[in-house]
């Protein structure tokens, strides 16, 4: 079943969220591979079912039906602390409030996650990611010493560093202005090209999702749509289009 | 705004009860300790009253050391009193009466009883209220009645013999009837009265023949008492007092009363602390509250609340909260009141009163409860007050920075502290010490803050794992908050280490003292002696067999007693035998000469009291009138006798009991000590209330009673401790909440539950250890400057209770592991990702 191509997979994933009258399916069969190397990005309206896609991928939620694997470990009916395990070794996170630790130094925020696991930092590996990210001169500061675009660029080293097989950025540049998302989108693009990192964004903006290697459309917790390398105009085509037919289907 | 108030506070439960806790148990204390006190007082008024029913007016002598008449033993009337009293119009009779504490029996296992109240000795008068229930009254001089209630205790009947010690040594007299009062076993619950024959009375009881302790009058028919009391204080001038029954009652009930207030000081001073602590728990509440409302006040303001509207709302929820906890804690104390006077009644015996609501006690509980709650709630609604508009719209919470002000002002009340302990140290001034120590602590709690994260960088060595070290950095994150927290965990360490190093330091005095320079192998004391009560005596015919004895080289005893020397109230010593106590003490005169008619002052106390051999002191004794007494000699400090020696005939005249109550015997060179305490033990058959001890069991009843101290106070420790934990259970429960992204983030990147809820209780035990590291410096400094002060009182040793203030440091970290078990499971139960969404 597994593919060495897969750094993560869905096989018909559906999600429901309560119960009876109020029940509503947030994924409804959803099959999806994401590529080793590659820089996916999932695209969808609010209440499309991205995020829940991507937390369902991350071992972040539970799912109802379906498989989900992350490389080749089967998260259906994982533990907390296997959960946990996997997300810790496997798995890494850049979040729309970039969520670094405050008490931290950027360095300090950056090792994190290698020191929660136990592990010692690849020294080189860990200065060419801060000449990546460009933070060499601001390691020592807090995070609210920092810009928004430094905070994030410190997060996106904190995912890199211990060079997880999957990184989930969720609306990366949300809290962005447009100069230090472009700056963010480009050094994950960076990362995916140079390192050959895997990377899953989820966002709304065609303008990020152009940054991709390819961009997976949600709509009513399906996929319907699926583009390489596009542009940008092509995804506003493709969600123009998109939103034409589901006006229609409600029309209909 | 009342209504928002209203809401923002239900919607904070937990907030809510978590700062009403602490206003519960502050108020509950203080309610208790009220009611108790009030309970008690009504039930002991209630029995001397109905013990006083037949007394319509009383003369007694003034007391000549003035204050409590109970206190001090009667002064004694002569017959000329009741002549004087009878002749005044309306007058129906006046008869003298004598009424005297210390009158103990010997038991049939040649103990004396224990006794619950007082033991005393009166004249038999068919008018006093007694009936009896067997027997006859005293006629002969050896004949005496006992109430039912010792009956009972010591098994006697009519027609036993029976020792009893008066004023007098050891008698033997033949119990010719048992008395009942009203009906009642005793006159007063658990007060063992033992009736002489009226002639005798006075004799034993007040050391002179003939003599009273009061004259009763009987108000003729038609004559108001109030008049006649006039009347009757008019012919007797100033030196007699006339008083009421009621007011006689009142008076007697006085050492029950001053039992039932000191218990009630203990419980005041427990609520005091618990108050304090309180008022800092407090005081972090509202802070928190303030801080996580930030953003609603920020709207209320944006929405036109002007300051006032929002330091009220702030207020208000203050107001709110204490009301409904005083509430609460106000009915807890009354219960715990109500059990535990029925406790103390119950093993006194006394019928507690019924139930009354104490006023006092409502209206100072309230008081407390709510005026400690809005005090501490000022600065954080004046903090409130200050919020901008504009912090409505910001993202995150600006981080607390110490104020520098407060950190200033900190150092230099600290610095200023830590002086006068030092000078007051230096210069034996223990007012220096009171002031030195409360602006030491005032200093440190300002500096606290500061001091947070230096503090918790010092111990980077110990918290290398990644969960220990981010729960270390986030113990000092919001540093004021984390001060609070940390200062109410201070307050009880600090006070029991305070007194602990006072007591130590003392226990080990005594033991060096005994070792080193007390020369006698045995002492003679009883260890159940309380204060207030009769002395312990020793028969001196006792002591005088002891010194003919083979292998004992000396034997003094002596007693003292509370006296006024020239208008200060001072311990005053006599020594029965001045040669043997210089020989068994090294007493040696450095000017003038040891003997036995002047008085004898050591060094020290003679510099402190500014005397010299030939000046002349005025010295009123508990008995007797005031005498005026020459100095005939100072000597040297021997550390075992030392202070103001009066003539051993003054203290036979002027002491409550002219016999010693303690002695000291010296062993002659070869003596046994076993055999030597064996006959000496037999010696003492007639004063069964003393025992003879070798040293270290001196040391050892001396440690006893310092122990028990220290046992008080660690019960003070572990109510503050309790609260203290709220205190921490509250700042982490809400320092969780304001963290509930980070925690999420964490959770996301692979941190396990254990370690999240390591790096919980690593915060925990961070503030708390901090606390009583803080405490037990504290604590031990001020302790070791009140030692040094006191050294000329006689503590000359200082000692650190380096093993309790150990156990106060591992108990303080354990408390902060227990407070940290619910909000760690809370922390580590947390959805990762409902928490990584909550930004």
């Amino acid at each position: 079943m597994s593919s060495p191509e897969a750094a993560a997979r869905a096989v018909d994933v559906w999600k429901v969220y309560g119960s009876g009258e109020t029940e509503v399916a947030a994924l409804r069969g959803v099959t999806l591979t994401i590529e080793r190397g590659r820089f996916t990005a999932i695209m969808g309206p609010s209440g499309s079912g991205k995020s829940t896609l991507m937390h369902c991928l991350a071992g972040l939620d539970a799912i109802d039906k379906g498989e989900v694997h992350v490389g080749d470990a089967a998260l259906a009916g994982m533990s907390d602390k296997q959960l946990t395990a996997l997300r810790r070794d496997r798995v890494g996170f850049i979040f729309q409030q970039f969520n670094l630790l405050p008490t931290l130094t950027a360095e300090e925020n950056i090792l994190l996650p290698l020191n929660i696991a136990g592990r010692s930092p690849d020294r080189d590996w860990l200065d060419r990611i801060i000449d990546t990210v460009g933070l060499r001169p601001r390691l020592g500061h807090r995070p609210t010493e920092l810009s928004g675009g430094q905070q994030q660029r410190v997060a996106c080293a904190r995912a890199l560093v211990p060079r997880p097989q999957v990184i989930f950025a969720d609306e990366p540049t949300g809290n962005l202005d447009s100069q230090s998302g472009a700056g963010v989108l480009a050094l994950l693009q960076q990362s995916v090209r140079e390192f050959g990192q895997t990377i899953v964004m989820v966002t709304h903006d065609a303008r990020a999702a152009s940054y991709a290697d390819r961009v997976v459309f949600l709509a009513d917790g399906r996929i319907v749509g699926d583009l390489t390398d596009p542009d940008e105009g092509v995804v506003l085509d493709t969600i123009r289009k998109l939103d034409a037919d589901s006006a229609a289907v409600e029309a209909a | 705004m009342l209504r928002a108030t209203l809401k923002s506070l239900l919607s904070r439960k937990l907030r809510l009860v978590l700062s009403a806790l602490s206003i519960v148990l502050a108020v509950m204390f203080v309610a208790a300790a009220l009611v108790l006190q009030d309970t008690l007082n009504r039930s002991f008024d209630a029995a001397y009253r109905s013990a006083f029913d037949g007394v319509q007016l009383q003369v007694i002598g003034s007391s000549p050391l003035g204050g409590d008449a109970s206190a001090t033993p009667p002064v004694p009337l002569d017959e000329t009193v009741v002549t004087a009293v009878s002749k005044v119009p309306g007058v129906a009779a006046a008869r003298g009466e004598v009424r005297a504490d210390g009158a103990r029996i010997i038991g049939r296992d040649g103990k004396v009883p224990d006794a619950d109240g007082q033991r005393v000795g009166v004249s038999w008068s068919d008018a006093s209220g007694a009936t009896l229930k067997e027997g006859r009254a005293p006629a002969a001089a050896d004949e005496i009645v006992i109430n039912a209630g010792l009956a009972e205790k010591t098994g006697y009947r009519v027609g036993d013999t029976a020792g009893v010690l008066t004023t007098r040594p050891n008698q033997t007299f033949t119990i010719v009837g048992i008395a009942t009062y009203a009906g009642r076993d005793d006159l007063v619950n658990g007060e063992q009265t033992i009736s002489f024959a009226p002639r005798t009375a006075g004799e034993l009881m007040l050391g002179k023949a003939g003599s009273y302790s009061s004259v009763d009058i009987s108000v003729a028919a038609g004559t108001d008492t109030g008049t006649l009391k006039a009347d009757v204080q008019g012919v007797l001038g100033r030196e007699l007092v006339v008083r009421t029954g009621d007011e006689a009652a009142d008076d007697a009930a006085g050492p029950a009363r001053s039992t039932s207030s000191s218990i009630t000081r203990i419980l005041l001073g427990f609520s005091g602390v618990a108050v304090l602590v309180g008022a800092f728990l407090i005081a972090n509440a509202f802070s928190i509250v303030v801080t996580q409302r930030t953003k609603e006040l920020a709207l209320l303001r944006a929405l036109g609340a002007n300051r006032g509207q929002v330091r009220r709302s702030v207020l208000l929820e203050a107001l709110i909260v204490s009301v409904l906890s005083s509430i609460v804690g106000f009915a807890l104390g009354l219960l715990i009141g109500r059990a535990a006077a029925s406790a103390l009644g119950g093993s006194t015996g006394v019928p507690i009163a019924g139930f009354r609501l104490p006023v006092a006690a409502l209206l100072v509980s309230f008081l407390v409860g709510i005026g400690v709650t809005l005090i501490s709630a000022l600065v954080p609604a004046r903090r409130a007050s200050r919020v901008a508009p504009v912090a409505a719209m910001r993202q995150a919470l600006p981080t607390e920075r110490p104020g520098k002000v407060r950190t200033i002002v900190g150092a230099v009340l600290f610095g200023l502290g830590v002086a006068a302990l030092v000078a007051g140290a230096a210069g034996g001034a223990v007012g220096a010490i009171g002031v030195g120590g409360v602006a030491t602590f005032v200093g440190i709690v300002l500096l606290t803050p500061a001091l947070v994260r230096p503090a918790t960088g010092l111990i980077r060595g110990l918290t290398r794992s990644t969960p220990a070290r981010l729960g270390r950095l986030n113990a000092a994150r919001n540093p004021q908050r984390a001060a609070l927290t940390v200062v109410s965990l201070m307050i009880g360490v600090m006070l029991v280490t305070l007194v602990s190093t006072i007591l130590t330091s003392y226990r080990s005095t005594v033991t060096q003292t005994v070792q080193d320079n007390l020369n006698a192998e045995l002492i003679i004391y009883s260890s159940s002696a309380g204060p207030g009560t009769t002395p312990p005596s020793i028969d001196p015919s006792a002591l005088q067999k002891m010194r003919q004895e083979p292998g004992v080289a000396a034997a003094a005893g002596f007693s003292y007693e509370t006296a006024r020397v020239d208008g200060k109230d001072q311990l005053v010593y006599a020594w029965d035998d001045v040669d043997q106590m210089s020989r068994i003490a090294s007493v040696r005169a450095l000017s003038g000469t040891i003997g036995t008619d002047r008085v004898m002052v050591n060094e020290s106390t003679a510099k402190s009291m500014g005397l010299a051999v030939g000046d002349r002191t005025n010295v009123q004794l508990v008995r007797g009138p005031e005498v005026q007494l020459e100095v005939g000699a100072i000597f040297a400090d021997t550390r075992v006798v030392d202070g103001f020696v009066v003539p051993w005939s003054q203290a036979g005249t002027g002491f409550r009991s002219p016999q010693p109550s303690q002695a000291y015997v010296q062993l002659a060179d070869g003596a046994t000590q076993a055999d030597v305490r064996n006959r000496i033990s037999t010696l003492l058959a007639g004063s069964p209330e003393v025992d003879v001890h070798d040293r270290s069991e001196l040391i050892d009843d001396n440690a006893q009673a310092l122990n028990m101290i220290i046992s008080i106070v660690q019960v003070l420790l572990a109510i503050a401790m309790i609260i203290a934990i709220l205190g921490v259970v509250n700042t982490l429960v809400l320092s969780i909440l304001e963290r509930v992204g980070e925690l999420g983030m964490l959770r996301a990147v692979g941190m396990y539950r254990r370690e999240v809820r390591r790096m919980i209780v690593t915060e925990s035990v961070v503030m708390s250890v901090l606390g009583a590291v803080l405490g037990v410096v504290l604590g031990a400094g001020v302790g070791l400057a009140a030692v040094r002060a006191f050294n000329d009182q006689g503590i000359t040793d200082v000692a650190i209770p380096w093993p309790l203030m150990l156990v106060y440091v591992v108990a303080s970290a354990i408390v902060g592991v227990l407070a940290a078990l619910a909000p760690a499971g809370r922390a580590a139960k947390l959805d990762v990702l409902t928490a990584v969404r909550a930004v």
